[in-house]
């Protein structure tokens, strides 16, 4: 359970009458959604610090939803508004929170929001590249990444230490990424 | 191979530079990094625009990997993966619209994402349903949204992937209606004696209906409750219900936003909370219960029978005490509007003309007496003032009332109170600070989310110490103004909890939130917990506790009732059973009657709490509250020697007693494992309490009334744990005394548990068991919580045999 989930208990006929900001909101934000989640996940990698500010982000991006001009881009509008909140981030949870230092984090989040490193552009091939993989390297890789799992915990499961796992994991990822970048140079698209 | 030994560009040194990067990449991902590997991280990345590419790409690989819906699936529908809205996708029923309301309009559009989006979906409407204050408690994207971010990914999985309902024909009956029945909808209400269709939703405020199935199944829906009808079943959004399954009927299936429940022509309830919690209840017969975990493509099958419960969401669950009081056999439907029993409070705290009666509550942190109030100050720590004895809701409606203001708040720290019910009484200091409240707790809070904000009335739920809070918000009443007289009122009658926020001095500003919570209290204390920081005046606290039958409020209800025991039956008298069980069992490997004092370091090992007392082994200790916690690591006995049964049958006997407590609650309960690993799983489970594998065979008498049952399990891994047999013995209550044979041949595991002193009380179970589980050591089991005493331990073993 994540401890995220949010309702109201108002009624139904509400949500016949919602205006269409919400439905185009709602549009926008899905869409870009994964793309988000990569972009402060590349600014804030440690723990759980990207999840909430996409959180706290997803708020502050409904607020503003006035100010963006519909029909541009709005994974640019809403990463403006994504650094601000990583920042503020950082600011409150103060050293704990800050991997990088004011310049690097500057760098990276003009960096980030190029779409070449966007998910959106590695799932087709990722998700075959993954089929390549030996069962058990899928085994692991998809144990790894199930919600709430931690590298230490599983570790401690299956009966090695977090630093040979992480290894083992680390191999995995890279054989993803090599496997990623020869189907998109085959592709004509990196 | 890295991916960069394809990349003509990279040189030498740039290349030993990369494998250092990707080194500290994996260690960063996986939350191993040091400060120092930050640092270096932090160095490397700030020099070179390469480099920096390279980190971005591991990155999207990390987040594509985490997000996971999609990647991992076997679906061919889900292989376009690239979110766009333009791309049409089949198989999304659930996004699909049901009826025609106007929640299902607003989903329609979404039935288009293809279901790498849906996460995305939900998240946006979780996101809007929290700041229009207008989403739908229902069907809505709100509702799907909230099962998927309260629940969690796997839940929402299954929920979406629900059957499509193709068959519209008519499948049961409306046989009853109860009087006071109320209709979420109206327009979707259904008159007596009407036939229901296949996807039909049913859906309740208050009361309950009665269907019969064509296949003869009668079934009560239980009022909050959100169903849809199948053929042979349907699914439980929300709520309660409880079916009586004929012969004809079996295989009739409920499903719940994790999992489903596959009847086997028996009597049992099923219901489903708004914290992603499903639970099971089995009065007659069989169940097969397949819960969904993790990232929802594992499905574990628990074998339920009579009298056992089990209560499961995606990370765990717990087996219980069928409970057939929250299937029907009460009412558990709430007052509506934040009525509370107009009887005497059983605790009273007028603050505003009487100091705090110390006597009845424990204060954590900064609480204080100040003049005409008390006090909660936040100092980081949140404050706390817990009642000194418990409240359970189980014993009847708990109403909390309790006037407070806001006296002073932080610019930077929200406001925020909480009254918590079905409590612990120890905070839990460690946590992150999103969980940090009591150990274990259902928490009503009235807060802002951030000091400009309007106010948010939140309820959630901590099940574990080691369990994140799951909680659900609703706005809806006005920005907390400091100073202001604000009264809280907070019912709890053991799964509803309603909570009413209102102006003190004007009630008719009021917001009532109900919820419902599976969560079956370890400790019931009431606990009223201040900010993290500013302060909170409490000028009055009311409990009010409607205590059924000839149960009072105040301690004598508390109070356990004398034990009545059997007397001890004499030495001589069980080894003659010993001898007879044992007949013909082989050559005598061990023999153990434990009269030194201290174990034989060259036959035994130990795990946890076990010790020599008075000639006895004893395996674990009483708890300070008699609660049994089975979310511990049971103590174990086990033998140095590792044997291979198929190599040479194994019979154990020996004789075992248990504590006072045997029959309370949980219950305490005694196994024996044979080809067992000599090490405790871990996590918080309780199938992690035992050994990582081996065959357990278990004795455990409090398994329901009467019925004590005898099980046999097989764990060939650390994380799977199958029930292969249960059955029921009827005992003697008074008699903790029992001998016990476990004959174990390597294909096949037999337990015999017999009373100490009534021959007529026996009963012998066995089961096959999977033969690639083929050695290792003999461990004897307790329960943390009921200690029990082992003796007269003999292993014999049977050689050679034939087999292999």
């Amino acid at each position: 359970m994540d401890g995220q989930g949010q309702m109201t208990d108002e009624v139904n006929e509400f949500a016949e009458a919602r205006p269409d900001p919400t439905s185009e909101f709602l549009e926008l934000y899905s869409h870009n959604y994964p793309r988000l989640q990569y972009y402060l996940m590349a600014l804030l990698p440690t723990a759980d610090d990207a999840a909430d500010v996409l959180q706290e982000t997803s708020l502050v991006l409904w607020k503003k939803f006035d100010s963006y001009e519909t029909g541009t881009n709005f994974f640019a509008w809403a990463c403006k508004i994504a650094r601000l909140q990583a920042l503020k981030h950082r600011e409150r949870r103060g050293k704990s929170a800050r991997v990088f230092d004011d310049a690097l984090l500057e760098t990276l989040a003009t960096e980030a929001a190029d779409d070449r490193w966007a998910p959106g552009t590695l799932l087709r091939d990722l998700r075959q590249c993954l089929e390549r993989l030996s069962t058990r390297d899928q085994q692991l890789i998809k144990k790894r990444y199930e919600p709430g799992v931690s590298v230490r915990r599983l570790a401690e499961e299956i009966g090695r230490t977090a630093n040979s796992l992480s290894k083992s994991l680390g191999r995995i990822r890279r054989s993803l990424l090599e496997c990623i970048q020869r189907k998109q140079t085959a592709a004509g698209r990196d | 191979m890295s991916a960069d030994d394809h990349n003509p560009t990279l040189r030498d040194h740039d290349r030993a530079r990369r494998a250092r990067l990707d080194d500290l990449l994996e260690r960063l991902c996986d939350q191993l990094a040091t400060d120092d590997e930050l640092a270096e991280i932090n160095t490397i990345l700030g020099r070179d625009k390469s480099d920096r590419e390279y980190y971005l790409r591991y990155i999207s690989l990390h987040s594509s990997l985490q997000r996971g819906v999609g990647i991992f699936d076997d679906d061919a529908a889900t292989t376009c993966v690239t979110c766009s809205p333009e791309m049409p996708t089949a198989g999304h029923a659930a996004w699909a619209p049901s009826a025609a309301s106007g929640a299902d309009r607003q989903s329609r559009s979404f039935s288009r994402f293809n279901k790498s989006t849906i996460w995305g979906i939900a998240a946006a409407a979780t996101l809007l349903a929290v700041l229009l204050g207008v989403a739908t408690w229902w069907h809505g994207p709100a509702d799907q949204a909230r099962d998927a971010m309260s629940l969690n990914r796997a839940d929402a999985e299954v929920a979406q992937t629900a059957p499509a309902i193709a068959d519209r024909s008519p499948v049961a009956r409306v046989t009853q209606l109860s009087a006071n029945i109320v209709w979420w909808n109206p327009n979707e209400s259904i008159a007596l004696m009407s036939r229901v269709r296949a996807g039909q939703p049913l859906r309740l405020s208050r009361g309950e209906i009665r269907l019969t199935y064509d296949s003869g199944v009668e079934m009560r829906l239980l009022a909050p409750a959100d169903f849809v009808v199948h053929a042979e079943g349907g699914s439980l959004r929300r709520g309660g219900l409880r079916a009586v399954v004929p012969e004809q009927g079996r295989g009739f299936t409920i499903e719940t936003p994790n999992g489903k429940v596959v009847d086997f022509g028996t009597e049992f309830g099923v219901a489903v909370d708004d914290f992603g919690v499903s639970e099971v209840s089995v009065f007659q017969g069989i169940v097969d219960t397949f819960r969904i975990s993790g990232t929802g493509d594992a499905t574990q099958t628990i074998r339920l029978t009579k009298g056992e419960a089990l209560q499961w969401n995606r990370e765990t669950f717990i087996r219980l005490k069928a409970d057939p009081l929250r299937f029907g056999e009460r009412d558990l439907n709430f007052p509506i509007n934040g009525e509370f029993d107009a009887a005497q409070p059983v605790l009273d705290e007028d603050l505003e003309h009487r100091r705090l009666d110390a006597s009845q509550w424990r204060q954590l942190g900064d609480v204080r007496d100040a003049d005409g109030t008390l006090e909660m100050r936040g100092s980081g720590e949140l404050p706390y003032l817990v009642t000194a004895r418990e409240f359970a809701p189980t014993d009847g409606p708990i109403t909390v009332v309790c006037d407070i203001r806001f006296t002073e708040i932080d610019p930077d720290q929200p406001p925020s109170f909480a009254v918590l019910t079905r409590s612990a009484d120890e905070r839990d200091v460690d946590a992150p600070e999103d969980w940090r409240t009591m150990h274990t707790c259902v928490r009503c809070s009235f807060k802002s989310l951030d000091a400009s904000s309007t106010g948010v009335v939140e309820a959630a739920t901590k099940l574990d110490r080691s369990c994140p809070l799951s909680n659900i918000l609703w706005r809806g009443f006005d920005r907390l103004e400091a100073g202001v007289a604000y009264r809280l009122v907070m019912t709890d009658d053991g799964v509803n909890v309603s909570f009413t926020v209102s102006l003190r001095d004007d009630p008719s500003i009021n917001k009532t939130i109900t919820c419902r919570s599976l969560f079956r209290g370890k400790e019931n204390f009431i606990a009223l917990e201040g900010p993290s920081a500013g302060t909170v005046a409490v000028d009055r606290i009311q409990i009010f506790h409607n205590t059924r039958g000839s149960m009072t409020a105040g301690e004598e209800g508390d109070e356990p009732t004398e034990q009545q025991h059997a007397p001890p039956v004499a030495q001589d008298t069980l080894n003659e059973l010993l001898d007879t069980l044992a007949s013909a069992a082989g050559t005598l490997m061990i023999r153990d009657d434990f009269d030194s004092d201290v174990l034989d370091p060259s036959v035994w090992a130990t795990l946890d709490d076990v010790t020599i007392i008075d000639g006895r082994v004893r395996l674990g200790s009483p708890n300070r509250e008699e609660h049994i916690n089975t979310w511990t690591n049971r103590p174990y006995l086990l033998t140095k020697k590792s044997y291979a049964p198929a190599e040479g049958t194994l019979t154990i006997v020996g004789t075992v007693e248990f504590a006072d407590n045997f029959l309370n609650e949980y219950g305490g309960s005694f196994a024996v494992m044979t080809r067992a690993d000599n090490r405790h799983g871990s996590g918080p489970g309780w199938e992690y309490s035992i050994l990582r594998f081996g065959v357990r065979a278990n004795f455990w008498p409090a398994a329901w009334g009467q019925e004590h049952s005898l099980e046999i399990h097989e764990k060939p891994s650390p994380s799977t744990l199958s029930l292969l047999l249960a059955e029921g013995l009827e005992i003697n209550p008074e008699m903790r005394q029992y001998v016990f044979k476990v004959v174990d041949d390597g294909e096949r595991v037999t337990l015999t548990i017999q009373d100490a002193a009534d021959a007529t009380i026996v009963k012998t179970v066995s089961a096959p068991t999977n033969p690639a589980l083929r050695s290792g050591f003999i461990g004897f089991e307790g329960c943390w919580g009921c200690p029990l005493w082992l003796d007269n331990v003999r292993i014999y073993r049977t050689r050679p045999t034939t087999r292999k």
